[in-house]
């Protein structure tokens, strides 16, 4: 049975010139778990919303959105209710205090007899299991539990499809890993229509019917994933492409692709020799002075409580980059805060040569302005510094144009960028950048890594803490791990990840047993090339 | 559990321990005979044992009496009605009848003091809001709503803080300078949570906000021991009312002190109204006494 | 509608009967008991139009916000005694979003912020001190928003205003009339206080008049509140 069917749909925000949307058509039919990727700016959130009558924005439309068989503005009390949509930030969509008075919150909308409200409350805790947090606040909860809240109160109202705006962004992968889990469950077994958009797809596809790929406000190929595949494989939209189909296109291959790690291992085992087994790993030029040393922290934030790090100990040399790995809570933003000096330790030493700037993962903390150049400005004047520093800032991150943008206005890459500016006017030594990568495309992925690089070109050390264990072994030249309150596997990135069997990248996991130390997709790459074909 | 979650009476309906509030702080600050505002005091001072630990309870006690003291004192300042005069002060009486109108205005506000201080451990916002919800739904929600506000912006503010700091560029030494940089902070914190507004805004329409009338979430139900409370309560209560119609009950201090008038009536009221006070002390014990007995069955 | 009905005869038969009543019960104390009535009866106009309209979503979440906002501005400048940014947010949510808003953000704040700080007697009288600054801010909003100057005085005309009405009660409560002596001995002693307290509303009104005011008028242009 077909409930989405989109013909011709084309708009346009007021004020824009071009269409955000340009004659889209397709359709979906109930059961169906579909999946949307694109660039940002592409128009994915702007066609989730014409899916959502009360989210639909004020603009020129034409062309037509039915939703099963009926046109979809009709009746808006019923699809409040039947279409269900879960956006992207996990705390700022919860209503109310406590976790039953947010699950109580839709029904209440639809005047819902009280004991009849009792009783889906109590299906819905029972199927998603949290009846111990049913009155607990919502502020005491992890930012995935929030947005498995998010979930269960939409499901609360019993919807035939949820919508779900990039879910997972700022989720750490453990709490993405659980909503997208109970997300299939959901599809599968209760067949709720699932659409949702997503920058990463490794972690997504997985039960995925379709895929989508937009660009531009267009469809370029809506079919299985294996399909839409084949198709971007040219495309630039190929960086997004899950590890195993990227390496089967960088080795040339046609045919279908294979996606997850399973089928990826399944590929190279059966096509290629593995003779060759290790990869040489350039030695990357780095004067082994330590501009960071710390010896023995310990760190905790109540006279009487527990201690965050017990005995830390860490050494970061000048120009290069350090990926700070570790679970959520595991004490990353505290080591941030005793090298930023917000924090003292109450034993051990930390030694500093250089200034330290911090670069949080909320950007707009830092944001006190109207507009972007004012907030540059301040700073400048604060620091008496040079007008040239703040121009060739700017121009090396290429952001003149967004100079007299209000701050709040921006993308988050646009914003991460900002703000970037304004701690490097403070002419920092050592950079701290806490999860750099939460929430933003492939393509800012990519020009983060690039300005990285050329920040430690100019002299400057990076620290970075981060759950993308992709960005982290493509980009750091030494990783450690916070466990248990001290840093544990100090090595280079490459023999860090080599040597980890669970805690590691895509292309580690599908090679472990062929290659030995095949950490990135290139690396993987190189060693299939040299090894070559079997006969 | 909380102390105050530990006590039977909090576990009586919101809307009866709020109408049970209501009427002992109402009775207390409205009525002016120093019987009433002796048991008050004393009720309220025997419900709070139950609520704080010894420690407090003493240093609770002893601020009471401080207090008591100096609002009596200086009430002879003010007002110099009354006919048995003790001293000349600054060329105005200082009268017995306003000392003990003065002590009796000072026990009654303290007791009110403590009364409230009752009402605020044991009717917490949620119980409140759940009563308001009924009636006044839109604003029950725009409390939860800022309920839910509230701890998040506070730690916000503190990650807000940590960030600004860490910039290194912001003097904090001077009384003035740290002034500036909690302005500064709050003002970020302003403009990030009027922008995120909106988010919460799409996600209450896209729940179906405002397409018709709200029914509220029935957190609380009504139990027997509810109904038993209102009946006993509002008995008892209409015999202090009944018996504030008559004469004997309302005590004046001035021009002099007035006689105390044992009436039946006034005997009545007093029993009731000391039945008002105590019944939580009553039903702890009560509560505590069958526990007790239940627990000797097993 | 046959159950709002009989709520409102209710209102209407019980109401007059309760304040006629106890203002004979309490007749000792009955400046005070009326006074604590007609204020409690002065807020219901301003709730139940609250209710009856029905408002766009972002209205009730920016109010939610702005209530939020003052009792957390009372905790981050509990160093500060006497600093409460709670005056300068209940005006500008008055200019912006209207008198009735201004009252209800008044209201709302004096009573959410004393389930934190603690409640009393007082808690009705700071409903009613920063509720009516909420009203006159609505009311007087065009005026306000043009003139900063005018908008800076009267930040810290409200500040007199509201101490003025809160010790008004204190003096009430105590004499059960309008001692005057015993009043303007209060409002002499209290006036360090008073006087931190209305600098630190034209200060909080400088630093945020700006910036909430653009704010709101943004999000108000753009989804039309």
């Amino acid at each position: 049975m077909e409930i989405f069917n989109v013909k011709d749909l084309t708009f346009t925000y007021p004020g824009c010139a071009s269409p955000t949307l340009n004659k889209i058509s397709f359709s979906v039919q109930t059961g169906e778990f579909i999946v949307i990727c694109g660039e940002t700016g592409c128009g994915k959130t702007t066609l989730l919303k014409m899916l959502k009558p009360q989210l639909t924005p004020r603009g020129q439309v034409s062309g037509s959105v039915v939703y099963c068989g009926k046109a979809i503005d009709e009746n808006e009390k019923v699809t409040a209710g039947s279409i269900g949509f879960v956006q992207q930030n996990p705390r700022q969509q919860i209503v109310a205090d406590k976790v039953y008075k947010e699950l109580a919150f839709g029904l209440e909308n639809q005047n819902t007899d009280p004991v009849l409200m009792k009783r889906k409350i109590a299906e819905i805790v029972n199927w998603f299991g949290i009846e111990s947090s049913l009155h607990k606040s919502v502020d005491t909860l992890s930012g995935g539990s929030c947005q498995l809240l998010n979930l269960a109160a939409v499901m609360v109202l019993s919807p035939k499809v949820i919508i779900l705006d990039e879910p997972t962004a700022g989720l750490d992968p453990i709490a993405a890993e659980r909503l997208m889990s109970t997300l299939r469950r959901l599809n599968r077994e209760l067949n709720i229509t699932i659409i949702l958009t997503e920058h990463h797809l490794d972690a997504v596809l997985n039960g995925a019917d379709r895929l989508m790929a937009m660009e531009k406000g267009e469809i370029l190929c809506f079919d299985r994933p294996k399909v839409v595949f084949s198709q971007l494989r040219n495309h630039k939209l190929h960086h997004v492409l899950p590890a195993a189909t990227q390496i089967f296109y960088g080795l040339e291959q046609t045919g279908d692709s294979p996606i997850s790690v399973k089928e990826g291992h399944a590929f190279i085992a059966n096509r290629y020799k593995n003779e060759k087994k290790s990869i040489s790993v350039p030695q990357t030029d780095i004067r082994s002075m330590p501009v960071i040393q710390m010896k023995n922290i310990y760190f905790r934030y109540e006279k009487h409580g527990k201690d965050i790090l017990k005995g830390a100990n860490l050494s970061v040399n000048a120009g290069e980059c350090f990926a700070l790995l570790g679970a959520n809570g595991s004490g990353k933003s505290t080591l941030f805060g005793l090298l930023s000096g917000i924090f003292k330790p109450y034993s051990g030493k930390i030694r500093l040569h250089g200034k330290v700037a911090c670069l949080s993962q909320y950007p707009t903390d830092l944001f006190v302005h109207d507009t972007v150049l004012e907030d540059f400005k301040e700073i400048a004047d604060l620091l008496k510094a040079d007008d040239k520093i703040l121009d060739t800032l700017i121009d090396t991150l290429q952001i003149r144009h967004l100079l007299s943008r209000h701050p709040f206005d921006l993308s988050g890459g646009e914003q991460q960028k900002c703000a970037l500016v304004k701690v490097l006017l403070t002419s920092p030594q050592i950079l701290l950048l806490d999860e750099p990568t939460t929430g933003i495309d492939a393509f800012s992925k990519l020009a983060l890594s690039d300005w990285m690089h050329r920040l430690q070109a100019a002299g400057i050390t990076i620290v970075m803490a981060t759950h993308d264990i992709d960005f982290a072994a493509e980009h750091a030249d030494r990783c450690g791990m916070l466990f248990d309150g001290e840093m544990i596997g100090i090595d280079t990135a490459n023999r860090f990840f080599s040597q980890n069997r669970y805690y590691t990248t895509s292309a580690h996991i599908m090679t472990q047993d062929l290659f030995e130390n095949a950490v990135t997709n290139k690396d993987v790459i190189k060693l299939c090339l040299e090894n070559g074909v079997k006969s | 559990m909380e102390r105050e979650d530990r006590l039977f009476f909090a576990k009586l309906h919101p809307g009866v321990l709020l109408i049970y509030f209501l009427c002992v702080i109402g009775l207390t600050m409205f009525s002016f005979h120093p019987l009433f505002s002796l048991l008050s005091f004393l009720g309220g001072l025997v419900f709070l044992g139950f609520l704080l630990s010894h420690r407090q309870w003493l240093r609770y006690f002893f601020i009471d009496l401080l207090m008591i003291l100096v609002i009596a004192v200086t009430n002879p300042l003010f007002s110099h009605y009354g006919v048995t005069v003790l001293f000349y002060l600054f060329d105005n009486p200082v009268t017995l009848e306003s000392v003990f109108y003065g002590l009796n205005m000072a026990v009654m506000l303290v007791s009110v003091m403590v009364w409230f201080t009752c009402f605020g451990k044991i009717i917490a916002a949620d119980q409140f809001l759940y009563l308001c919800g009924g009636s006044l739904p839109k604003t029950a929600l725009t409390l939860t709503m800022a309920m839910k506000f509230i701890p998040q912006f506070q730690k916000q503010a503190v990650r807000i803080a940590n960030a600004q700091k860490a910039l290194g560029v912001y003097n904090d030494s001077s009384k003035k300078d740290k002034l500036k940089n909690q302005l500064r902070i709050f003002s970020t914190l302003l403009t990030d949570a009027l922008e995120n507004a909106v988010i919460t805004a799409q996600s209450m329409r896209s729940r179906g906000f405002g397409t018709q009338k709200r029914s509220n979430y029935a957190a609380y139900r009504w139990r027997h021991s509810d109904f038993a409370f209102l009946a006993v309560f509002l008995l008892v209560l209409c015999g202090i009312l009944f018996s504030l119609s008559f004469p004997e009950l309302h005590f004046s201090f001035y021009p002099t002190i007035a006689k105390f008038q044992v009436t039946p009536v006034a005997i009545v009221a007093f029993c009731c109204f000391a039945a008002v006070v105590f019944l939580p002390f009553i039903i702890e014990v009560k509560g505590n006494l069958k526990w007790k007995f239940l627990m000797s069955r097993i | 509608m046959k159950k709002s009905f009989l709520k409102y005869l209710i209102l209407f038969f019980m109401l007059p009967l309760v304040v006629i009543g106890g203002s004979y019960l309490f007749r000792d104390r009955q400046f005070v008991f009326l006074l604590v009535c007609v204020t409690l009866i002065s807020f219901l106009p301003f709730f139940l139009s609250f209710e009856k309209r029905s408002h766009r979503e972002e209205k009730i979440v920016l109010l939610a916000v702005m209530v939020a906002l003052s009792v957390v501005g009372r905790v981050l400048f509990f160093m500060l005694p006497s600093f409460k940014p709670v005056t300068a947010i209940v005006i500008l949510t008055g200019m912006y979003l209207g008198a009735e808003s201004g009252f209800l953000c008044g209201a709302l704040s004096a009573l959410l912020s004393n389930f934190f700080f603690g409640q009393g007697g007082f808690t009705v009288f700071q409903m009613l001190g920063w509720g009516m600054i909420g009203v006159f801010a609505g009311l007087l909003s065009v005026i306000l928003k043009k003139n900063r100057p005018v908008l800076l005085l009267f930040a810290a005309f409200s500040g007199f205003l509201y101490s003025m009405i809160v010790d008004l009660w204190t003096v009430i409560s105590i004499d059960n009339s309008l001692n005057l002596a015993r009043y303007l001995t209060l409002l002499a002693a209290a006036l360090p206080t008073t006087i931190i307290y209305v600098i630190s509303n034209v200060l909080f009104m400088l630093a945020l008049a700006g910036p909430i005011g653009r704010k709101l008028n943004r999000v108000i242009e753009k989804y039309e509140i």
